[in-house]
């Protein structure tokens, strides 16, 4: 059985208005109720079943095509005249194969007043769920609200734990290199700023929002007179302002701009932009660029208007990340627990630990010194000498401690008290010198690995901030007697310390509140997350 | 964030997206699904069709249908019986085309995912403004609940799509693709519906196009990650192979991949340019620093094919005369298997006017510093070839490029390979020292662009990394497939495998390729170290492809035959068959011209679709005809036909059971005229 339905009101048959299905002449009945859409049966000249609305007028050859599936929210099938039983009942069947038994309207013969309550029955039916419906969402509402208020309750001692653990330092992941160039910040009085992107300058970030701590910008001139720098933090995909922040001119001048984010994010957004504006009268301030490499699908868009740069360009920038929820430790919170603020760490490059070379010689006929790859040192150790290698560091401004990890990555490793050392000396020593720690900048104790495949921590701190570029030995012995069998030992994830006002010289910026965001019209709907603001302070 | 909001009242005809919605339980994330698609962000007027597949739960019906009573006009609400998700899809689709006359694309969101504001917009103007045969607009996966980003950006790679499923189903397809008749799999019930479908528009020519920060949120829950570790891909992907055989047979497979020029990198020292190929016919020069930007962009961000997995170096002047011999291709693909056995692969070619064979392979170890992880280059070669993915291990300030970080997994550290060719002009033996130059170059290249910067960015990298021909015909078993030249023209490609040791033989296969005709192109396969100089030079072949069998062998000392009613049977070890196979795979007809070693491969090729002969030819041979009829009675059910050279041979043949459907006498024989057609039998 193949049913059709003229083109005209297709698309209707399945929208959520009930309807209802006369199966007769609409003629005969009076009283269309306008609370359903009614819906008719005829056979056309070729003798086929169409189905169309009781309340057009038929047309003469409407274009008609086949329904495969049922019309949508059908309540009643009606049959007012005694003749229609078996189109009807052919089309029960044809409603609960192509719809399913659930679609089937219930079939109502007899008059008009039969079928009033049949739709009553219905109508009291339907009114039963949705106070029903209402009602689950009633309490389901009330579950979740007590849930927030009873059972996330954190216990104090948690709460201080977390406290202790929000120390972590922020960490350095990603920098670009020396700047070239510079570019203008666009500015724009206060009343002809243009709607949209385009009037900021864009750069896209090549991190995610997880773990986004904040950023640094390199000013190369402050800007003169009385304006405002605007930076906006923007997931593009949603069209999400994540964060505001606003710095008048005469706040900033020349060198990195610290922008952080209150807490480490927490969120997982992935498309990340940062929209750059000034708004006043005056020279606006001009960032620092460099060129993108190799990627320069992460060049900066200059704003509308603005002249193209020669070359793929990108703000100079260091990013920082941290543990997302953790404040990015500039609004006191250590200092409310009596602990100095600690310090950033920024994680020794590649190229550096891919120049590790032996300082003992070492004669095997298996892998036991060499790059990894990434930042890890192999460094076997062997009966009675202790084994050395010497990797040769850049001057790191500021720089107060070097530290890095060290375990077997051999499972079938059994030795135990397997000893290792990181000892930092200015370059031309010797590594008996070294050893000795003889005009060491820095020293680690001798770390012994109580099982070898965990792994230990060594960290040597400098006396003093130290600025030139500087000799990391490091060292490992097998203990007395000890197998000497699979102990890969390795060193990895080397990061240097550096004291905090290394930064910038400038003071950090904080998001500006929820009030203080200029308005902006064509992000009415925009929902936005923004941070309280803390002013800047010198 | 430009884009306008939708007009409220839109008029229905005026539909040009409609986003499909299947409904199957889950009905408090439907609502979410469905608050998404409520607030999209379009200056065109789009619908929300949502298919209700026979959900027994009424309560996914009352979501469904409380959200189209609220939105008269925007949501169109469709209950079917439970046909599965590709079902309820088409009549969505089939729903949308009749009812939006304006039509000009579908979006299909799943009823647990989200989509962002700005997905439809960004999707359309995407496909608005692409060319004809652009199908569909994807985008990238951003998992929630689980997180994960599934990164799809870069260019749309047919070939990459073939392997790996870099569009979901939470993609857009244009009208033209629904127009073209392309629909979901019914008959696809246990998920990966949606590669399918996709697959179905490439197979008609079209393509996709990523669309960056489109905003799909797709969502991953413990449930869903366990379906997806309990599914059994295996049979699911056969199915799909099955259904779309010309674009998954080997040659099909190898078309693109010559199309891509993914394969090779030959860098020419000599010239200073670079050779990007997969076979010669089709070669594109790349400036060399071109090439090595390339090179170590392909390791951060994904672009499937744009750096080809192999880095050869050879002089151009030495390229040019082994394509002129017909040779290059043959000798790329002889690096190639070297190269899955060792860290590199280098070449040396001597000319000695007295030596009655050619090429005679001789091969040299180079044995690796065992302590320090590192394997020498060598001196004086001409060849020298390696993965470009160990060349980017050393591409640091400083980093040394006289010798190459031992690739653990590879049997052997590295291996050179001496080949006696007569009259070959001399080339500067200094391809170590142009990879060591390259090198540095690329170290140079990578300071200049801050590559090391770029490493320490926190990108998603599982797509990025130079194209390997493994990730393509993994489904075929193989790590890779000799790119004989698939020609556009309507000749087909056949191989004649002759083995040394055997007098006549390349005169019997130089009578087969006669036989063959113009119809075909013929290549002639020689599975051994060494053939006779003389006879060599004088046959007309698009391409000569020298296997080496010793100089390539893993294992020593295991077995290398087998008896079958007490005829000794040649056997390759597991590399060199492995090697043989793949040489052979994208061929539409192989031969044996009276080669013993060809006949354990037969079983293999015949899977794959190869037709198979054997041509017996005792004149051919050093063995006795009873031999070589025996050895081919022993893999006859791997044979399409077998043609003996006279009728004592025949009846020897049919006396030791080859069927006689099989047998055909030499002067009777003639060759496929049309290749054969795909089955889709699997």
């Amino acid at each position: 059985m193949i049913i059709y339905a003229e083109k005209a009101c297709f698309p209707s048959l399945y929208e959520a208005l009930p309807k209802l299905l006369l199966l007769g002449s609409p003629e005969s009945v009076t009283e269309l109720n306008e609370q359903f859409l009614w819906l008719a049966i005829y056979r056309d000249c070729q003798d086929r079943i169409v189905l169309t609305s009781a309340n057009r007028q038929p047309m003469p050859q409407p274009e008609l095509l086949p329904l495969e599936v049922p019309p949508a929210n059908v309540w009643a099938m009606w049959v007012p005249a005694v003749g229609d039983e078996g189109i009807a009942k052919s089309l029960m069947q044809w409603w609960a194969a192509e719809g399913g038994d659930a679609t089937v309207p219930v079939l109502v013969h007899g008059d008009r007043a039969t079928l009033d309550r049949t739709l009553l029955a219905r109508s009291l039916h339907e009114r039963s769920r949705l106070v029903s419906a209402n009602e689950r969402l009633l309490c389901d509402l009330a579950a979740l609200r007590e849930s927030f208020e009873t059972h996330i309750r954190i216990p104090r001692e948690v709460e201080e734990l977390l406290e202790n653990l929000r120390l972590a330092p922020l960490r350095l992941v990603l920098t670009n290199p020396v700047p070239t160039s510079d570019i203008s910040v666009p500015m724009y009085g206060p009343m002809d700023r243009p709607s949209g992107e385009g009037a900021s300058i864009r750069q896209r970030l090549p991190i995610s929002a997880h773990g986004f701590a904040g950023l640094d910008l390199s000013i190369t001139h402050p800007g003169t007179g009385e304006g405002q720098l605007h930076l906006d933090l923007i997931v593009r995909d949603e069209g999400l302002t994540l964060a505001t922040w606003r710095a008048p001119f005469h706040k900033l001048h020349r060198g990195l701009l610290p922008v952080r984010l209150g807490k480490v994010m927490t969120q997982h957004w992935r498309s990340l932009e940062l929209h750059i504006a000034a708004e006043g009268a005056g020279d606006p301030p001009r960032l620092a660029i460099a060129p993108t490499g190799l990627l320069p699908e992460y060049s900066l868009i200059p704003a509308m208007g603005a002249d193209a740069q020669p070359e793929p360009s990108m703000l100079v920038m260091r990013l920082w990340g941290g543990l997302p929820g953790v404040v990015t430790s500039v609004r006191g919170n250590a200092s409310a627990l009596g602990l100095p603020p600690p310090n950033p760490v920024i994680p020794i490059d590649e190229t550096s630990i891919a120049g590790v070379r032996l300082t003992r010689e070492i004669n095997a006929s298996y892998p036991c010194f060499g790059h990894l790859g990434g930042d890890r040192v192999l460094l076997r150790p062997f009966p009675n000498k202790v084994s050395a290698a010497v990797v040769a560091l850049p001057a790191i401004a500021h720089l107060v401690a070097v530290s890095c990890s060290v375990a077997v990555d051999e499972k079938r490793c059994e030795t135990r008290k397997l000893g290792a050392r990181l000892v930092v000396m200015a370059p031309g020593h010797s590594p008996d010198e070294a050893e000795r720690g003889a005009g060491a900048l820095a020293v680690s104790e001798w770390v012994e690995l109580d099982h070898p495949l965990e792994a230990r921590t060594l960290k040597a701190r400098l006396s003093e901030p130290h600025q030139g570029p500087l000799d990391l030995h490091l060292f490992t012995r097998l203990p007395k007697g000890g197998a000497i069998q699979h102990v890969r030992m390795v060193f990895q994830g080397f990061e240097a310390e550096i004291q905090e006002h290394a930064i910038g010289s400038m003071s950090t910026l904080l998001p500006c509140s929820e009030e203080e965001r200029p308005p902006c019209a064509d992000n009415s709907n925009i929902r936005s997350a923004r941070w309280d603001l803390e002013a800047m302070s010198q | 964030m430009q884009e306008k909001r939708v007009p409220e009242d839109a008029d229905r005809s005026a539909v040009r997206v409609a986003i499909i919605i299947p409904a199957y339980g889950q009905p408090s994330l439907t609502a979410e699904a469905l608050r998404s698609a409520l607030n999209q962000r379009t200056d065109f007027s789009y619908a929300i069709v949502v298919v209700n597949d026979g959900c027994p739960d009424p309560s996914t019906r009352d979501v469904c249908l409380t959200f189209a009573t609220a939105n008269p006009g925007r949501i169109f609400y469709l209950q079917k019986s439970n046909g599965g998700l590709s079902a309820a899809r088409n009549t969505g689709i089939d729903f949308s085309l009749a009812a939006f006359p304006e039509l000009e694309g579908v979006y299909f969101l799943d009823c647990d995912n989200r989509i962002g504001p700005y997905l439809l917009q960004r999707l359309l103007t995407a496909l608005r403004a692409s060319e004809e045969h652009i199908g569909w607009a994807y985008t990238d996966v951003d998992k929630f609940g689980f997180v994960e980003f599934g990164d799809t950006s870069g260019p749309y790679s047919p070939l990459e799509h073939l392997f790996r499923n870099v569009s979901e189903a939470g993609s857009m397809a244009a009208r033209r693709m629904l127009d073209a008749g392309i629909r979901f799999d019914t008959q696809m019930r246990r998920g990966v519906e949606d590669w399918e479908f996709w697959l179905h528009g490439l197979e008609m020519g079209f393509h996709g196009v990523h669309v960056p920060d489109a905003g799909f949120r797709y969502r991953r829950r413990g449930e869903s990650m366990l379906v997806a570790a309990e599914r059994d891909f295996g049979p699911i992907l056969d199915y799909i192979r099955s259904r779309h055989p010309a674009l998954f047979l080997p040659g099909a497979l190898l078309a693109r991949e010559i199309a891509e020029k993914s394969r090779y990198a030959v860098y020419h020292p000599d010239t200073g340019r670079v050779s990007r190929l997969t076979a010669p016919s089709e070669r594109e020069f790349l400036d060399r620093d071109d090439y090595l930007r390339r090179l170590l962009q392909s390791c951060e961000r994904p672009d499937y094919g744009r750096c080809p997995g192999h880095l050869v170096v050879m002089d151009e002047n030495l390229y040019d005369v082994l394509a002129e011999r017909r040779m290059l291709a043959g000798i790329l693909w002889t690096l190639e298997c070297t190269v899955r056995r060792a860290t590199f692969a280098a070449v040396n070619f001597r000319s000695m006017a007295d030596s009655k064979t050619t090429p005679r392979w001789l091969r040299e170890n180079i044995l690796c510093d065992r302590s320090a992880g590192t394997v020498p280059l060598p001196e004086e070669v001409q060849i020298i070839a390696l993965e470009a993915s160990v060349l980017l291990a050393h591409a640091r300030p400083g980093g040394n490029f006289e010798s190459l970080a031992l690739q653990a997994a590879k049997r052997s550290e590295g291996l050179v390979l001496t080949a006696n060719i007569p009259d070959l002009l001399s080339s500067e033996r200094n391809a170590a020292a142009a990879l060591t130059n390259l090198g540095k170059a690329l170290a140079d290249i990578a300071l200049r662009e801050h590559a090391h910067l770029w490493r320490a960015a926190p990108l998603i990298r599982y797509r990025s990394h130079p194209a390997m021909p493994r990730d393509i015909y993994a489904h075929l078993g193989l790590p890779s497939i000799f790119p004989c030249d698939v020609p556009a023209s309507s000749r087909q490609r056949a191989a004649l495998i002759v083995e040394p040791g055997t007098s006549d033989a390349l005169a019997a296969a130089d009578r087969m390729r006669d036989r063959l005709g113009r119809q075909w192109n013929v290549d002639l396969v020689i599975i051994g170290d060494e053939i006779e100089t003389s006879l060599l030079a004088s046959h007309d072949y698009t391409e000569i492809v020298l296997l080496p069998r010793e100089a390539l062998r893993v294992l020593s000392g295991t077995a290398d035959h087998r008896i079958y009613n007490g005829t000794a049977i040649p056997c390759l070890d597991g590399f060199g068959s492995e090697d043989a196979i793949a040489t052979l795979a994208a061929y539409q007809l192989v031969v044996s011209v009276t080669s013993h070693l060809a006949h354990p491969l037969m079983g293999s090729l015949r899977q794959l679709k190869v037709e198979t002969c054997c041509l017996l030819q005792a004149a051919s041979s050093h063995r006795s005809p009873g031999e070589l009829v025996n050895a081919c009675a022993a893999f006859e059910q791997a044979y399409d036909s077998i043609v003996a050279e006279d009728r004592t041979a025949l009846h020897l043949c049919s006396a030791l059971g080859i069927p006689q459907r099989k047998l055909h006498l030499w002067h009777d024989w003639r060759p496929w005229r049309e290749a054969p057609q795909p089955s889709l039998e699997s």
